[in-house]
């Protein structure tokens, strides 16, 4: 069994493999997808290496000399093959893997909480509506500083050839499930417009669902605290804190170490999690649970927008609802065969069947989205039938076409953490 | 006051380790400072001795993935054109070559942004219209025009690393119309998480 959750210092270790003879500090290592751009370097795993130098990665994946090395050091520090090195030894927080891994590695990729990432999915806001033209998600909440990701999920889904009857001979979309978003909120849309009058600086992506039977219906939302907009996408809102030394010469920093000029280094040393009784300035009074502030920012004195991870405190305007996450779709494989759970089931199905397993504990089903493609008709909805069955809780979902053409399904089970129409 | 928080075994007896936290019992509460909503037990389980409630986070066997932003990225794209953003994600994760990224895009038109901020953003898409006039009031004599639309933005995977949106804002052509298409304005997050989507944006 590996180890699943660590807290406190994010080391990582790693054995030299193959070095740069004639630039130092450029090598590769084992388990390189552990090391992130600019993790700290540690030659012995408990202190900066030569003479106090502020080592991070400063390259990933760097070209030189015509090979492609894992790692580039900010200093030429010497290595040899065989060596152990670590990284990340000065970072702290919690990481948290999934069944199956081993979160020591620092894998992000198989991890379900790593603190190390500024931007996590976690909800802002969410809510489920039967039927919708636009929701103010904001309700009584402070409002974003920008306009969020929000994932969705609804009856209509795919493509469509027909969607906007009556408005020209033929319509088509290769998404039905169109969607506007402000800082506030969700909108329905879709693509029409009348041939004989788009001219000029006319558009077609417009308010509403005009189609016959392409209304919004059983809608599922989750508002994320992740910026996706144009003009948000900046270092600020994505990037823990950092300072460069610009002094025009190699500085030792208080607790740092050497930084050369022009260097980065990460601000660190801040309480950063609290497990338990939070008394945090983001709330009004003392909170119970889990709470974690991104690098660089101390989680008793942050902003909530600091947050990498939180409790739903059960006050709506707190605006923390915890973490969106997915189901697997492999779920006997991960019981049966040690795999590790993957929500990826990308199926393609030629004139037999396949088959995903999933199981759901919680008591509310999850938000389920199947996507459906045809390498030659835009149109599978009626070559295809979805069948599923229960046995102790684990579904299996088996999907069969009679087309000669081959099918992808894309399922989705987005976990469902309320029932309520707005939180 | 219920436990929220399970760190190592769920409970006696029970299999599931890691880190457990409860979401909210809805059924109680209001969600106000006052009358918080209630907060489920994260110690309750089904028959299957599985945590059964709603949870604000677990790390289970069943739960295959959430969030975490890899990459991030916007810019601006004329009428029929297209970027590639190297995100070079499957060589820095030494992922299979296979392999590809979830990833979201939301895209603006020009009127929808200002002093370099968007105001609405948009999902992905592409919308192809076309109209035939039989020509003079439908009753022949006439010249029979065509009219066509072409609007939407298409982000793919090229490989592992790379990602390509393409402006598909070809605007319209055909009888009367004059329509030179679009410029957008495009936003991209890239996860460290699997492409569960098909190869579309979320």
């Amino acid at each position: 069994m590996g180890n699943r959750v660590r807290k406190g210092k994010l080391m990582t270790t790693h054995t030299v493999t193959a070095i740069d003879s004639q630039v130092a500090g450029r090598f590769n290592c084992t388990n390189a997808e552990g090391i992130h751009l600019n993790s700290t370097f540690s030659l012995n795993g408990t202190a900066n290496p030569g003479s106090n130098l502020y080592a991070y990665a400063m390259n990933r994946n760097i070209l030189s000399n015509g090979t492609v090395y894992d790692v580039g050091l900010n200093w030429g520090i010497s290595v040899a093959i065989g060596d152990t090195v670590y990284f990340n030894w000065r970072e702290h927080g919690v990481q948290v893997g999934k069944n199956n891994s081993d979160c020591t590695i620092g894998n992000t990729r198989n991890l379900l909480l790593d603190s190390r990432i500024r931007r996590r999915g976690q909800i802002y806001s969410l809510g489920n509506q039967s039927s919708m033209t636009s929701t103010d998600f904001k309700g009584t909440k402070a409002e974003l500083a920008y306009i969020p990701l929000i994932l969705t999920s609804e009856d209509k889904q795919g493509a469509d050839h027909s969607y906007a009857n009556n408005i020209n001979d033929n319509d088509f979309t290769d998404e039905v499930a169109q969607f506007s978003f402000t800082k506030t909120h969700i909108a329905t849309a879709n693509f029409q417009f009348p041939a004989n009058f788009y001219t000029g600086t006319q558009k077609a992506h417009r308010a509403g669902r005009t189609g016959s039977g392409a209304a919004c219906t059983n809608l599922h939302f989750k508002v994320l605290r992740i910026p996706c907009a144009y003009g948000y996408m900046t270092a600020a809102n994505f990037d823990n804190p950092s300072t460069q030394n610009s002094t025009g010469s190699n500085a030792t920093i208080s607790n740092i170490g050497l930084v050369p000029n022009g260097g980065y280094y990460k601000s660190l040393g801040n309480k950063r999690a609290i497990l338990g009784a939070a008394d945090i300035d983001a709330f009004s009074a003392v909170k119970r649970g889990m709470f974690i502030s991104r690098e660089g920012t101390d989680i008793e004195t942050c902003d909530i927008e600091d947050f990498v991870f939180g409790t739903d405190t059960g006050v709506v305007t707190d605006e923390v609802r915890g973490d969106s996450q997915n189901l697997a779709v492999n779920y006997s494989s991960v019981v049966n065969s040690n795999a590790i759970p993957i929500t990826r089931a990308a199926l393609n199905v030629t004139d037999s069947t396949a088959t995903i397993s999933i199981f759901n504990p919680y008591s509310i089903a999850a938000d389920v989205a199947l996507t459906y493609s045809n390498s030659a008709s835009a149109d599978v909805s009626s070559s295809i039938t979805v069948s599923s069955s229960e046995s102790a809780g684990v579904y299996i979902y088996s999907f069969a076409t009679t087309s000669s053409s081959t099918l992808s399904f894309t399922p989705q089970f987005n976990i469902a953490t309320s029932s309520l129409a707005l939180l | 006051m219920a436990n929220r928080i399970s760190l190592g075994r769920r409970r006696s007896g029970s299999g599931d380790r890691g880190l457990m936290i409860s979401g909210l019992d809805t059924s109680s509460g209001a969600g106000s400072a006052a009358n918080p909503y209630g907060r489920a037990d994260v110690t309750s389980v089904d028959s299957n001795n599985k945590g059964n409630v709603t949870h604000n986070f677990d790390s289970q066997e069943h739960v295959g993935g959430g969030y975490h932003v890899y990459y991030y990225g916007q810019g601006s794209l004329a009428s029929n054109a297209q970027t590639v953003i190297s995100h070079n994600w499957g060589t820095n994760n030494k992922t299979a070559t296979a392999d590809r990224p979830l990833f979201a895009v939301r895209w603006s038109y020009s009127s929808e942004v200002s002093n370099g901020i968007a105001s609405t953003s948009r999902t992905c898409g592409v919308y192809e219209a076309d109209d035939t006039n039989a020509g003079f009031g439908d009753f022949g004599g006439g010249q029979q025009t065509k009219k066509t639309i072409f609007e939407g933005v298409l982000p793919e995977h090229i490989n592992k690393d790379t990602i390509r949106i393409k402006n598909v804002m070809l605007g319209g052509s055909g009888g009367v119309n004059s329509h030179n298409g679009h410029t957008i304005y495009w936003a991209l997050v890239v996860f460290y998480e699997d492409d569960y989507n098909g190869g579309r944006s979320i």
